[in-house]
């Protein structure tokens, strides 16, 4: 096993650890908060997830932990930015079921508009860097 | 954005989800238990923090009440959430010999409901078995939102001995 492999593997074993971390306290403090607390707290969670991300792109812990080639997507900030998205849809989720303060076609629209801004958003920043190079 | 500056914004970000759910979780219901003593109401206890005559068992509060053989008690439960949301309450008091009462509340923004009871004399030993000298009558509130909120145990009279 190369060095670059065990390197991998603790980092691997931390993340995954730290998931379970953050999943139980989701399971076990999450629950009992009313839906906009929920949200919120989802909510920053994912900023604080993809702003993780994108930090540790750049630091030396960010690189693929396994020196194989069909797992070179399985890095850090990947791992962030997947926990991010997963945080951002079950916000969206308990924003349209749980909500009930509400009208639907209110929820709809703000749920359409910022699944569409975040589209727009990224092609803009798509371009922008484009542009940049 | 600089590298630094994102793991400040994850930092942040992370610390108010924390914050969030702690006050949240911490600042829920308030509720109190008082006693009526010579026409005046007494704190027994308060919830979240204890401030019963004596506390006899950790982490719950327990009050002690000797005077009365069956007491008035008054509950008051108030809903304190920070963010101004609607909580389903669920209140119940029981004693040795079965449910006092039970109801379920739901509580807007700082709403406050107020149930008054008088524990009767019926209610303070078991129906059958033997009477057990050291045997302290008592009554148990509990209050409920999803989950146990709190509960107080209430001790009152003398020793059946």
């Amino acid at each position: 096993m190369s060095e670059r492999n065990v390197h991998g593997i603790l980092t691997f074993s931390g993340f995954m650890i730290s998931v379970l971390t953050i999943f139980y306290f989701a399971t076990e403090y999450i629950p009992p908060l009313s839906p906009w607390s929920r949200i919120a707290a989802l909510v920053l969670l994912a900023v604080a997830f993809a702003a993780f991300a994108f930090y540790v792109q750049s630091t030396s812990v960010g690189g693929p932990f396994f020196d194989v080639d069909h797992m070179r997507w399985l890095r850090p900030s990947n791992m962030f930015y997947l926990l991010a998205v997963v945080a951002i849809v079950i916000a969206d989720g308990l924003f349209i079921f749980d909500i009930e303060d509400l009208a639907r076609p209110l929820k709809v629209l703000v749920s359409l508009g910022i699944g569409v801004g975040l589209v727009f958003f990224a092609a803009r920043m798509r371009r922008s860097e484009t542009v940049a190079e | 954005m600089e590298p630094r500056a994102a793991l400040w914004v994850a930092i942040a970000a992370a610390g108010g989800a924390i914050v969030i759910v702690g006050t949240d979780t911490v600042l829920g219901l308030e509720a109190k238990l008082e006693t009526r003593v010579d026409g005046n109401w007494e704190l027994v206890w308060s919830a979240p923090e204890s401030t019963g005559r004596q506390s006899y068992a950790e982490p719950y509060p327990m009050g002690y009440y000797g005077g009365c053989a069956h007491p008035d008690l008054r509950l008051t439960v108030q809903n304190k959430k920070p963010f101004g949301e609607t909580v389903d309450v669920g209140a119940f008091a029981e004693s040795t010999s079965g449910r006092l009462w039970g109801e379920t509340w739901e509580l807007g923004a700082y709403e406050t409901r107020v149930k008054e009871f008088t524990v009767p004399a019926s209610a303070a030993y078991p129906e059958a078995g033997p009477k057990d000298p050291a045997y302290r009558p008592q009554a148990q509130i509990r209050v409920y939102a999803d989950e146990l909120v709190t509960w107080s145990c209430v001790m009152f009279g003398e020793a059946s001995g």
